[in-house]
């Protein structure tokens, strides 16, 4: 694939990618420009730690207040979730009511005894996938 | 709906779709057993239309238990069988719709949890082969 670096200073900043298809390449392009320069900002006892997204394994809601699960451990984050489901974009995946989790950081799903859907991450951690998330994920894993 | 609490979920669901039970009720007694030449006291006839609203109001309440998220297909069809299996059974016995007979309790029983018994199967063996589509897509 070629690159083309034009600097113009009067032209609108932009990024084209032309590709013969939708492959690895792509997708890291797209998200390296998507989170460039994302930070949010974890809070544990008294520090406060910019986090990056492809640090986060999974975002989630535990009595009213919003977590960040990452190999550094636990850190709060000050955002309502559906907030940062828009801040994070399409690297995460809304897997129930009080959860995102990082695609990259996805290992394996599982069902259990009782037919629910399990995903499990690369850091141990699990949850389950709701029936009204269902659909959502399997497309945004590209399952057809 | 999204904000209401499970149990005023169900009583709202109940409540919209409750009607349809006399309806249904109505419409047994206008097509099935007039022309049958059977007659019905009235009281017969006021305990089947109470009896059919209390159906529907459960049948349809119930499919909240599917709503929540934190239960397994598993447990939301267990619940709900067993709370739709109590009323179908106290309204067909207080109706006189199935004789107080063990063997035809014990009939109607099997084919309640038989049925309840394919639906979970089934959501199982589906859950089983979107998990299998979903891994073979991480390891592609």
């Amino acid at each position: 694939m070629k690159i083309i670096t034009v600097i113009n200073e009067n032209e609108d900043e932009r990024i084209e990618i032309h590709s013969h298809k939708r492959d690895a390449l792509v997708e890291q392009i797209e998200e390296l420009v998507n989170n460039y320069g994302v930070n949010i900002n974890g809070y544990r006892d008294d520090e406060i730690v910019p986090l990056k997204p492809e640090e986060i394994f999974r975002v989630y809601v535990s009595s009213n207040k919003v977590f960040a699960s990452t190999d550094s451990g636990e850190y709060q984050l000050k955002y309502r979730l559906y907030r940062l489901e828009e801040m994070l974009g399409e690297q995460f995946i809304k897997v129930n009511q009080s959860t995102l989790v990082n695609k990259k950081k996805i290992k394996k799903f599982s069902s259990s005894w009782g037919g629910s859907l399990i995903v499990e991450l690369k850091n141990g951690e699990t949850d389950f996938i709701s029936r009204r998330q269902q659909k959502t994920v399997m497309e945004r894993m590209g399952v057809k | 709906m999204k904000n209401l609490s499970y149990a005023k979920q169900f009583l709202l669901i109940g409540a919209c779709f409750a009607g349809l039970g006399p309806i249904v009720g109505g419409t047994v007694i206008w097509q099935v057993l007039s022309p049958a030449r059977l007659t019905l006291t009235g009281s017969q006839i006021f305990i089947a239309i109470v009896s059919t609203y209390i159906l529907a109001f459960i049948q349809a309440g119930s499919s909240v238990f599917h709503r929540i998220e934190h239960w397994s297909p598993l447990k939301a069809a267990l619940v709900q069988l067993v709370c739709i299996y109590t009323v179908y059974t106290a309204t067909y016995l207080v109706n006189s719709w199935m004789p107080l007979k063990w063997n035809v309790v014990a009939i109607y029983t099997a084919i309640f949890v038989f049925a309840y018994a394919v639906i979970w199967v089934t959501v199982n063996l589906i859950t089983k082969s979107v998990t299998k589509k979903l891994n073979k897509q991480i390891e592609g």
